[in-house]
């Protein structure tokens, strides 16, 4: 991935469309849009229409084309845009072109890449990127993008600074002064670890929305056989997916459908009526649906009998549904809650406990939310060390050098978080997630 | 005396660095020759007169451990010991000593001239014979040349010194001696890049015209540790020391009178020293501040100069003596040297090897203040390292590199061939980054095998270091066994600490934050054991016990950079060419050419990305064809 060379890619996935965006970076940029269009001197930043030809000199397609000269562009090099006709046989004659002119073909995230390397984003907005890309609401978009424009970014270096400044003046005491600690250092110092702390927790908390917005929600319907778990899904996502039928056992596959919940992915999957059976194909799926509970987030119980709810201790976070309450006389009191799939009633009381027990909450405008778990992680690990760090402040006094010590590995892990010194490999993977032309 | 045609070693200045490296090379059986400007300045103190600090005196530790004379010169001359940071943690303890700078003087240079393999000779170096990038001799300003293997700069401040005090300027390379030139202009000729820096000094007081009762007390350590293993029945005098505090009027006259202090105003060329800093700085900088602590240091027992410690300046002497006469005590205060202000060529030390070899010209050392740093401390261990690689040098032997994680040393070394020398270099214990694992109570643990390797210890010395390693194990032994409640429940009670239910290791209570080794039950005087070595011992313990957990976990950071420290990059690479790191780090490495991974890491202006680069290039032994000359 590292060379100082010139990189092309479709910015646009493969398909038909009106108009694709092929993206060129590097040293080379200007020269090839000299020879692919056969025009010299394009203006830096004017989108101008030009013809493309390729290497036999015949025209390919007449394309809008942007020049961003360095460092004023999205990976900080010297960059070219062509928005070409959207027809991917097309896209690759133009690729191919500039790759004989002496481009290469970009690796997944590669220009991201750049971008980081060059200065223009940190670690935490490249995710973000693709984040972004991969979002499946426009609340999750809207989080991502207070991640690329800094806001994360931001708060993060607000701690990282609020340490660096409690470690210099540790160290002052260290090497500068001869005196001894005077009281109010240390409970300044107190002071000041306690706030971080909290604000530590925070962000930290930040993680149970911004993760479900990122990563979405597996939500998975278990139940006996013919209670009525694929009618709930189909209502719940409004379209008819799974097989309905009142023979039991038809749900022989994991079925999934997605439902938006205020900005948050809910995958829902459906799983085979669990019961013994000898048929292969109702036996794989039985197994396949064990699989998924385990992986759930969320388990939504089935019945159609009230006795068979509440059986035993639930060991993941679950709601306990009964179908058919048009069939019932009396129905058991809460935690219960009681639908028809056939009269399509309590549908939005079961949406409502969805969302309280996920905690999914309408989002704050101001600050930004951790998104993935490396996020987390980092954000976890910076509130050990300063938890440790606060029970050093004993009665009979601090040991400065090692309150240094655990208050640099908060600095640390958020230097890893920012990018500032991360490991080869964690930066590889996080580029490698985007894809070409990202 | 007739010099000899041929030396091993030929080392140009006799300060701290050139009677280390001198005393060392001798002991490796070189013969030396230590050429300077007065043979009767040999070791002397140019500043401050007291030896250690806060990290200094762990450097102190660490050479007396690799054989050097400071740790002993300081015991035999100390007027009082005193251990810093007492109140903080034990890895920031910092021994430091008040000497008589008379005595110190005259213990080092009789071991210098007292010695078969030195050569004292008076003269000054004007350039060097080099012949294929190899090191040849010396010319002298009177035109001699001597022949040498290898030869060891250690110039100090002396380089084109220009004193400044106030307006008045005056070649020299400390008061009353005069500066050398020549060699700097011979250096470059030869490629080597210079540059100035300048460091300050206080004024030295007329003893008669200080008010003393006016001024508060200091006193050492009442029964202090020596600097030296080889030191026994240590019993110094105990002479206090006085403190005075500026005030409002002091300030406003230095305020009023910056523009005058060359210092403070640019008019001296090279950039100073930020952490010993000139009062005008400090004024300027803690404008906040009404009042500076001072510590009037006599220069030598019953001396009648004194030091003026936490003063700095370059202003003119007349102000100087204005702002000082607003402090109670100090009314009629009279100078016998007015504060000043040195300017002086150093080399970038990037241009060193970790060896303090140049990197331009084989054989040829540098060490000491010619490398930018400052302080005897700092000196003295880089003279003792040269010292012991141009011997090695001399020997065709691998030469002797402390890494970072065994010695400030290494932390020393490594910093100077790294870091951008902005301003002078001083140790700070925060600049290692293994802090905890470099005490001063454990110098021996860390470095004696080293030192006993490499037959740099004479035999005294490596006898009193095994009789402290073993006073050390028993009381560690000492710690794994176990004590029944009843005997020690009671001074639990007393500490505050919950009591125990059963028998418990000794090690295991002393981890308990109240208790300190002190309360335990220890039997440590054994036969012949000194009370010093005893107590040492038992601060070095309990650094270890009370430790552990943060001790292990830098040694697992040390294993992970393990990789890193011992992965070498070519030295022949030519960065400028490489199109995949960024500007800024072409120029670094270029400059610096960092001889493993580790030390690419650590220089100023890399990023990550660039190490990444490099990584796939070199770590994986690809040959590409961007990167051969």
């Amino acid at each position: 991935m590292i060379s100082g060379d010139t990189i092309v890619a479709a910015a646009t996935p493969l398909g038909f469309s009106g108009v694709a965006v092929i993206r060129v970076s590097g040293p080379k940029s200007f020269s090839l849009a000299e020879k692919v269009t056969r025009k010299k001197k394009t203006k830096n930043r004017r989108a101008s229409l030009a013809t493309i030809y390729n290497k036999e000199n015949k025209k390919i397609d007449s394309a809008i084309v942007t020049l961003f000269a360095s460092p004023a562009s999205y990976t900080g090099e010297d960059t070219l845009e062509i928005s070409s006709h959207g027809n991917p046989a097309l896209v690759d004659a133009i690729i191919s072109t500039l790759c004989f002119f002496g481009a290469r073909l970009a690796e997944p995230g590669e220009f991201t890449y750049r971008a980081f390397l060059n200065g223009k984003i940190d670690l935490i907005q490249a995710e973000a990127v693709a984040s972004l890309i991969k979002s499946k609401s426009i609340e999750s978009v809207k989080e991502q993008q207070k991640i690329i424009d800094g806001q994360l970014s931001t708060d993060i270096n607000k701690m990282r600074l609020t340490l660096i400044n409690l470690v210099s003046s540790f160290e002052h005491q260290l090497d500068i002064s001869e005196e001894d600690l005077n009281p109010s250092f240390e409970t300044i110092a107190k002071r000041s670890l306690s706030k971080l702390y909290k604000d530590i927790r925070k962000v930290s908390n930040t993680f149970v929305m911004g993760k479900m917005l990122n990563l979405g929600v597996r939500i998975v319907i278990t139940g006996p056989p013919n209670v009525g778990k694929s009618s709930l899904l189909n209502i719940l996502c409004g379209q008819k997916k799974a097989i309905v039928s009142a023979k039991p056992g038809t749900t022989r596959d994991v079925i999934s459908a997605e439902l938006i919940l205020d900005g948050v992915p809910l995958m829902f999957f459906d799983t085979a009526g669990i019961r013994e059976t000898v048929e292969p194909v109702e036996k794989e799926g039985v197994s396949r649906a064990l699989e998924q509970k385990e992986k759930a987030d969320l388990i939504i119980s089935v019945s159609d009998k009230p006795e068979f709810l509440l059986d035993g201790q639930a060991q993941q976070l679950s709601l306990f549904v009964l179908n058919k309450a048009d069939l019932h006389r009396n129905p058991p009191d809460k935690p219960i809650i009681h639908i028809s799939c056939k009269n399509k009633t309590g549908i939005s009381a079961l949406l409502l406990e969805i969302k309280n027990k996920l905690r999914i909450k309408p989002l704050s405008s101001d600050a930004a939310l951790l998104s993935t778990p490396r996020q987390q992680r980092a954000v976890k690990l910076c509130g050990e060390h300063v938890a440790r760090s606060l029970a050093l402040f004993k009665p009979s006094g601090i040991e400065l050098e090692i309150l240094s010590l655990e208050l640099r590995g908060g600095i640390e892990a958020l230097d890893v978080l920012l990018g500032k010194t991360t490991p080869e490999d964690i930066i590889n993977n996080i580029f490698k997630s985007l894809c070409v032309g990202k | 005396m007739k010099p000899k045609k041929k030396y091993d070693i030929i080392i140009c200045g006799g300060g701290h660095a050139g009677i280390e490296a001198a005393l060392i090379a001798s002991k490796l059986k070189q013969s030396v020759a230590l050429v300077t400007l007065d043979i009767k300045a040999v070791g002397r103190m140019s500043c401050n007169p007291a030896i250690g600090g806060l990290a200094k005196g762990q450097i102190v530790r660490e050479i007396d451990v690799l054989g050097g004379v400071m740790g002993l010169a300081t015991d035999q001359s100390g007027i009082q010991f005193k251990i810093l940071n007492q109140s903080k943690g034990k890895s920031v303890w910092s021994p430091r000593a008040q000497v008589d700078k008379r005595v110190y003087e005259k213990f080092v240079s009789r071991r210098v001239l007292e010695n078969k393999n030195i050569d004292i000779l008076q003269g000054e170096v004007v350039s060097l014979l080099e012949s294929a990038a190899v090191v040849r001799g010396v010319y002298l300003r009177d035109g001699k040349l001597l022949y040498a293997t290898s030869v060891i700069l250690t110039c100090g401040t002396f380089l084109n010194g220009l004193i400044h005090v106030g307006q008045k300027k005056i070649r020299a390379g400390r008061m009353g001696e005069s500066g050398a030139e020549g060699i700097t202009e011979n250096l470059v000729s030869l490629g080597f890049v210079t540059g100035r820096l300048k460091t300050g000094t206080p004024p030295r007081l007329d003893r008669s015209s200080v008010d003393w009762g006016k001024t508060s007390i200091n006193n050492g350590d009442k029964s202090p540790l020596p600097f030296s293993y080889e030191t026994t029945n240590f019993n110094p005098p105990h002479v206090p020391c006085h403190t005075i505090v500026t005030g409002v009027d002091c300030k406003n006259i230095i305020k009023e009178n910056l523009s005058l202090s060359p210092m403070f105003s640019g008019d001296v060329g090279g950039v100073g020293p930020r952490y010993c800093p000139s009062i005008e700085d400090k004024i300027h900088r803690f404008a906040h501040h009404d009042s500076h602590t001072l510590f009037l240091e006599p220069e030598w027992m019953n001396s009648d100069q004194i030091y003026l410690n936490g003063f700095s300046t370059s202003l003119p002497e007349h102000v100087q003596l204005k702002a000082l006469r607003t402090i109670p005590g100090m009314a009629a205060v009279k100078f016998f040297r007015p504060g000043y202000a040195i300017e002086y060529d150093f080399f970038s030390p990037a241009q060193l090897k970790s060896s303090l070899e140049t990197k331009n010209i084989s054989g040829l050392f540098f060490a000491g203040q010619i490398n930018g740093t400052s302080g005897y401390e700092e000196a003295a261990a880089q003279g003792l390292i040269a010292g012991v690689n141009a011997s090695k040098f001399v020997l065709n032997k691998e030469p002797l590199i402390i890494k970072r994680s065994e010695g400030y040393l290494g932390v020393m070394i490594d910093d100077l061939i790294t870091k951008d020398t902005l301003e002078p270099y001083r140790m700070f214990t925060s600049r290692a980054e293994y802090r905890l694992l470099l005490r001063f109570s454990n110098a021996h643990s860390r470095l004696a095998q080293r030192a006993e390797n490499h037959s740099l210890l004479g035999h005294e010395r490596l006898k009193k270091i095994n009789k402290a390693s073993a006073v050390l194990n028993k009381i560690l032994n000492s710690l794994e066994k176990s004590i029944s409640p009843l005997k020690i429940n009671e001074e639990l009670k007393k500490l505050g600490e919950n009591p125990v239910k059963q028998a418990t290791p000794l090690k295991t209570i002393l981890k308990r934050p109240s208790v300190s080794i002190k309360d335990l039950p220890l039997n440590v005087l054994g036969s012949g054991v000194e009370e010093t070595t005893a107590k040492e011992a038992l601060i070095e313990a309990e650094a270890i016990i009370k430790y552990e957990g943060y001790i292990k976990r830098q040694q697992i950071q040390i294993e992970r950079m393990k990789r890193n420290e011992s992965s070498h990059l070519p030295q022949n690479i030519n960065y400028m060419k490489i199109k995949s790191i960024s500007n800024e780090a072409k120029e670094k490495l270029s400059f610096v050419r960092p001889e493993t991974f580790g030390q690419a890491m650590r220089v100023s202006g890399v990023t990550p990305a660039d190490i990444a680069a490099l990584s796939v290039l070199y770590l994986k032994r690809k040959v590409s064809r961007e990167t051969s000359n």
